[in-house]
């Protein structure tokens, strides 16, 4: 009998562990918004950049009457932008509902505020859904934006559960809220196609790929300077290529995507790329290379106060493509051609340090964390003056190119 | 009489599930806190200092083969004193057992179950774990069995995952002036390991054989490898001054694992198995150390000792909850785990002294 008693209250707690377990946490899937992309711009906008309204859509003023909060204090600073997925109108459902081809497939809320947290809590006085960040694939700011800095923005990026290190950030020349308008021609959802963009890092060197909101916070953190990809884009198609500069937090000026290519180099960030150099010994053509594996090692040379820097850059690559020279893959030829890419390799990364260091004062390379780790006893004895030592630092650049397939 | 033994190999599960707990999320932390970059090099130390503490600690349950660590002391000590001396292990388990279920109950609601309270995630543990301490150690030891391969395999995961993050120059400089600060913080490396004295709880239950001590040396050394391990990886990943910005440095290492496309984006969610099993089985462990510890104390016969697991069970809930703010929390937990080095530099090197001059009193008797 008292066995029985004890199986019985023991299978009511085993029952009850199966029904209380998430039950407050329950939520139904298509109860979520999955936000997917983010943009804040600064408020009030640029008044060039106001959009206008569609056939169907609130005038810019209605939408605004929405989009304002009462705050409790100060005045209203960004207009933050939430890209969520129509999953009514989404392809698996075709058959169910009389949507058309037509119908949007994202819908993008806009708030404006002070505080992201309360932005963000805002909308929900906005839709039915529960907005839900697991899934945030990118998080875009207007150039305006990062000019101000990042630290003030991104402390709601860190401090939320829901929001993940591996989130890509870009800087938008215009409106941030311009690229979730975007409707892609292949995939559905704007951020979905952008982050998608970052899976042909290996085939294209002139994005900037580092460009997580992890790799931001350590940045910012450890009081390093860096650099952001940059996104332009048309109605239906995205860019990123180029990349924003930061420095002290706050962004400074673009670097162009030839400098991306050579700062990626730099930081051993090159996952594969190409470079193309003017056939060798006057000859008519141009010769493409297409780098396989880039290692480099930064050495930094201290003598009393003064510091610069080594760089060697080892790199291999396969002759990929040959304009007018289709008879000159012989051994002699792919020397000197070595030789070319070596030099072009040294001017280009020799360039966009000086052009990093005159410009904007700004250690995208992370050579203070290589000072920091390797030389210790400067960094603790300099380390306070870096700012004004970095753009006279003198750089050395050293590179080895390898071609190890010809192609045909 | 105990005729069931355990064998060998599950002294090295038990020893090192012993080890593992709730400070397997916040381990990088409170050493980065210490000793910054070089922190690594700390909790080496501190683990070897444990696995010495650890044969002191395994010396003393061999002099008593039949008996365990509260029957052992009240042996050596007399009723009196060595109630006296039981008291501070009783006290402190229930803390660590408290605040480990806080903490687990807090970062599980952070991570994964914002909107369910504390009380039902700290109640159905204590509901689970109670019950698998009221079957007994070999119980216990089975369940570990199961438990610990998958533990080990998901912190190996968690290890090999963010590799493509890894930056080796956050190690470094290595020893640069701050050799005072990793000696500080072996201290707080050693506070890690302290779960060794379990042995003394379980011994008495143990095949002995030539090969027991080795097997308990590799259940010491495996927590002591994945501690180490993990504390450079996340260095590695975040560097020392990220660390000490996060609450929980090895779920958002987990939160920080990138697989390609948009395959797994939640890879972290495997994470979990992890720290709700790691707890699960250290609550089992020091639940049980707390009940055989309570139930001498209070001359509890065997056939009643359910009654006290359930009893600790109803006090644990109030100490996981006494406390409101989190913050306040991990403090408390990090100051209490302070106080371990007493138990391990201090009681037991003398009562393992005084167990070892009686035992010789007793062979000439």
């Amino acid at each position: 009998m008292r066995h029985s008693l004890k199986h019985s209250l023991l299978l009511l707690f085993l029952i009850g562990t199966l029904l209380l377990t998430g039950c407050w946490d329950q939520k139904d899937i298509d109860t979520r918004g999955y936000v997917l992309g983010l943009a804040i711009d600064s408020y009030p906008p640029d008044p060039q950049s106001s959009e206008s309204a569609g056939p169907n859509q609130a005038s810019p003023k209605e939408e605004e009457k929405l989009e304002k909060m009462q705050l409790h204090t100060g005045d209203p600073a960004y207009a933050m932008t939430i890209q969520l997925p129509i999953l009514a109108n989404a392809d698996m459902l075709e058959g169910f509902g009389n949507q058309s081809s037509e119908d949007s497939q994202s819908w993008e809320i806009t708030q404006i505020g002070n505080s992201f947290f309360s932005m963000n809590r805002e909308m929900a006085s906005r839709t039915g859904l529960s907005l839900y960040y697991e899934h945030l694939q990118v998080l875009l700011l207007s150039e305006e934006v990062a000019r101000k800095g990042l630290i003030n923005i991104l402390d709601m990026f860190m401090r939320e559960p829901e929001m993940r290190r591996g989130v890509k950030v870009l800087i938008c020349p215009g409106e941030a809220k311009s690229i979730l308008d975007v409707a892609p021609r292949i995939d559905k959802y704007s951020s979905v196609y952008l982050s998608g963009i970052f899976e042909n890092s290996n085939r294209n060197s002139r994005m900037v790929y580092h460009t997580n909101m992890g790799d931001v916070i350590c940045a910012l953190h450890d009081g390093h300077d860096f650099i952001l990809a940059k996104a332009l884009s048309t109605k239906d198609e995205i860019k990123t290529s180029g990349g924003a500069v930061f420095h002290n937090g706050k962004m400074v000026g673009w670097a162009t995507e030839i400098e991306v290519e050579a700062i990626n180099m730099i930081r051993n960030t090159y996952t594969g790329g190409v470079i193309l150099v003017d056939a060798p010994g006057g000859e008519e053509g141009r010769v493409a290379l297409e780098i396989t594996n880039e290692k480099a090692k930064v050495t930094p040379i201290v003598n009393g106060d003064q510091v610069s820097f080594r760089i060697d850059i080892k790199v291999e690559g396969d002759y990929s493509e040959d304009i007018n020279l289709h008879t000159h893959e012989k051994l002699p030829f792919l020397k000197s051609l070595e030789a070319e890419y070596e030099k072009e390799i040294q001017d280009l990364c020799t360039e966009t340090i000086e052009s990093m260091q005159e410009k904007f004062k700004a250690d995208v390379f992370q050579f203070d964390r290589i000072l920091q780790a390797e030389e210790p006893g400067y960094w603790e004895r300099m380390g306070s003056e870096w700012n004004s030592i970095y753009p006279e630092a003198g750089v050395s650049v050293h590179a080895d190119v390898n071609i190890i397939l010809t192609g045909i | 009489m105990k005729k069931e033994k355990l064998i060998s190999p599950q002294v090295m599960t038990l020893t090192a599930c012993g080890i593992l707990g709730i400070d397997i999320l916040i381990v990088q932390r409170d050493m980065v806190a210490v000793a910054r970059q070089d922190a690594w090099i700390s909790l080496i130390l501190g683990g070897m200092a444990a696995i010495l503490l650890g044969s002191v600690c395994y010396y003393l349950a061999h002099l008593y083969p039949d008996m365990d660590l509260p029957q052992i002391i009240l042996h050596v000590f007399g009723g009196f004193f060595g109630r006296m001396i039981l008291l501070p292990f009783i006290v402190y388990d229930l803390l660590y057992l408290g605040m480990s279920l806080r903490i687990f109950a807090q970062a599980l609601k952070m991570f994964l179950l914002s909107a369910t309270p504390m009380l039902p995630i700290v109640v159905l543990i204590l509901l689970t774990a109670g019950y698998a301490a009221s079957k007994g150690i070999f119980a216990i030891s089975g369940i570990m069995d199961i438990i610990f391969p998958l533990c080990a395999i998901t912190i190996l995961g968690i290890l090999l995952m963010p590799m493509n993050q890894i930056h080796l120059g956050n190690l470094k400089p290595v020893l640069y002036k701050n050799t005072g600060n990793v000696m500080k913080g072996i201290l707080t490396g050693y506070q890690q390991f302290t779960g060794f004295s379990t042995i003394a709880y379980f011994y008495c239950y143990t095949q002995k054989t030539k090969g027991t001590f080795k097997w308990y040396l590799a259940g010491l050394g495996i927590p002591i490898f994945l501690y180490v391990a993990l504390t450079v990886v996340t260095i590695m990943v975040f560097g020392p001054m990220d660390i000490g910005y996060l609450i929980y440095p090895t779920l958002t290492l987990a939160k920080s694992i990138e697989i390609p496309g948009t395959f797994l984006e939640r890879a972290e969610s495997f994470a979990a198995i992890l720290w709700i099993n790691i707890v699960f089985v250290s609550v089992v462990l020091v639940l049980f150390r707390t009940t055989r510890n309570i139930s001498e104390w209070l001359h509890v016969k065997p056939k009643y000792q359910n009654y006290v697991i359930w009893g600790i069970a109803l006090l644990l809930i109030g100490i996981a909850l006494f406390i409101r703010s989190g913050t306040q929390v991990l403090l408390f937990f990090s100051k209490m785990k302070k106080g371990n080095p007493i138990f391990g530099l201090l009681i037991f090197p003398c009562i393992t002294a005084v167990a070892y001059i009686k035992k010789r009193r007793e062979a000439r008797t």
